[in-house]
């Protein structure tokens, strides 16, 4: 499929205002770029839309009541525009056709000035959740579904802690529980790894916890997850990152895990030593490289919530990879498509 | 007995009992008819795949003053007046969203045109 072809089609996300039927409505479009639409009138179509490709930001001042929806249109992606047939989507797929440029001046599909989010969106209602959908291929056990999922909701885990060390948002108190999350586990091995993981979205307060909306068992067939769509696109970044470096963080992995073992680390204490400085640096370091293989480039404030403890920042690490990894091989088998 | 024929499991169990509330429905005329208040279904019209039929068989209120909005919208422009209609015990069931949408199945008893409180125009 070509880019352009790419382009004309879109997956609904979500009905952002139903009032007698669907009136507007989010879709990720190629590359899984934000696509608003809105219910119009058109002859030829049973429930046309009238649509355009919008940069994140312009979408979230919308969100946040800082711009009203005209200017939304007002600023669409390479001022193009385009119609579909809400009746004609198949499995919530829809197929965009180019509106003319008389038809994307056309008032009558615009919606006014002074419409605003603040006339559908309550609060607290999280407009950052989007539906991604993962399509699969080959076969599949129930195994499997269980594993990928299971794989996917760790890496957003990883992602969403990510996003809280890094972001200048993030209050004392939920900085204060991911440090209390991390530092508590006992980091011995087996099941301490799986208790980092498992509570995470319990414990740590996130806005958009990851769930399984739907599984299509077919093949080829999809599955479809909600989450906030800020961690799906750093979850994008992070496996084309790991694709890109593998070799390099194979290599890391490797050499921490000997370096664990022959110190006997591996099923030890938070608390234990390396049996020199020069190791532990050492360690560290491809620890670091680990981290920088997925795009996470501030290393510095995973160790320093690791309490700058290099053991729990080194296993904390190499589970990660393992998790990555583990993502990553269902989309090099073939069976995923991420993006 | 709902004014519509609904299919089964409509209204959905998390759908409650009309509790006295006052909602908002948009309306061409300031002269409403029975017709006003008629679902989708019922104007034969066909459901798009990411409706539910449920849904589809309702009728859309709003519990929120801001609802006079929505005629700034494409699709629901024309809508230049507006009625509010007071939702007891026996007029039916519903379901309120977040975003304060209400999916109204009223019963087979109930008199929207007569539940309404007035009719206003809306400014544009």
């Amino acid at each position: 499929m070509t880019h352009q072809q790419s382009r004309l089609h879109a997956t609904i996300s979500k009905t952002l205002l139903y009032y007698d039927g669907p009136q507007i409505i989010l879709l990720n479009g190629f590359s899984n770029m934000p696509i608003i639409a809105v219910a119009v009138n058109y002859d030829g179509m049973e429930y046309p839309f009238f649509a355009c490709y919008t940069q994140q930001k312009h979408l979230d001042k919308y969100i946040h009541g800082k711009a009203d929806l005209h200017f939304v249109f007002a600023n669409a992606h390479m001022s193009e525009y385009y119609f579909f047939d809400l009746f004609e989507a198949n499995n919530d797929v829809v197929n965009l056709i180019r509106a003319t440029s008389d038809e994307s001046r056309n008032n009558d599909f615009w919606p006014s000035k002074g419409f605003f989010s603040s006339n559908h969106i309550l609060e607290n209602e999280n407009l950052h959740d989007t539906r991604r959908r993962f399509n699969i291929n080959g076969a599949w056990e129930a195994d499997d579904f269980t594993q990928f999922n299971r794989k996917m909701f760790d890496m957003y885990a990883i992602m969403s802690a990510k996003k809280i060390l890094e972001s200048v948002d993030s209050t004392p108190e939920t900085l204060a529980e991911l440090n209390a999350l991390i530092i508590n586990q006992s980091w011995e091995g087996g099941n301490s790894y799986v208790n980092f993981y498992k509570p995470f979205t319990t414990k740590i307060e996130i806005h958009s916890p990851i769930k399984v909306k739907s599984i299509q068992y077919a093949s080829p067939g999809n599955i479809d997850l909600i989450g906030d769509k800020n961690i799906f696109d750093e979850m994008s970044r992070a496996i084309t990152k790991f694709e890109q470096n593998i070799e390099k963080a194979a290599k890391a992995y490797q050499y921490i895990n000997k370096i664990l073992g022959q110190e006997k680390l591996k099923t030890s204490k938070a608390s234990s030593e390396f049996s020199s400085e020069a190791i532990k640096n050492h360690v560290k370091g491809q620890a670091d490289i680990i981290l920088n293989s997925i795009g996470i480039d501030t290393p510095a404030i995973f160790m320093h919530s690791c309490n700058d403890n290099i053991l729990i920042y080194s296993k904390l690490v190499l589970s990660i990879f393992r998790r990555i990894k583990g993502v990553y091989n269902f989309i090099s088998e073939g069976r995923v498509q991420f993006n | 007995m709902f004014a519509e024929t609904l299919p089964n499991g409509c209204p959905p169990s998390d759908a409650i009992e009309s509790d006295g509330r006052m909602a908002i429905r948009l309306l061409k005329s300031p002269n409403p008819t029975e017709k006003d208040f008629y679902s989708h279904a019922k104007l034969g019209k066909r459901k798009p795949e990411s409706v539910s039929f449920c849904v589809w068989a309702s009728c859309s209120l709003s519990s929120i003053q801001s609802a006079t909005n929505l005629p700034k919208l494409p699709k629901l422009r024309g809508k230049d007046y507006y009625t509010k209609i007071i939702l007891k015990k026996e007029s039916g069931m519903l379901k309120v969203s977040d975003s304060g949408h209400i999916d109204f199945w009223m019963y087979a008893t109930f008199d929207p045109v007569g539940a309404s409180t007035g009719v206003w125009r809306i400014d544009p």
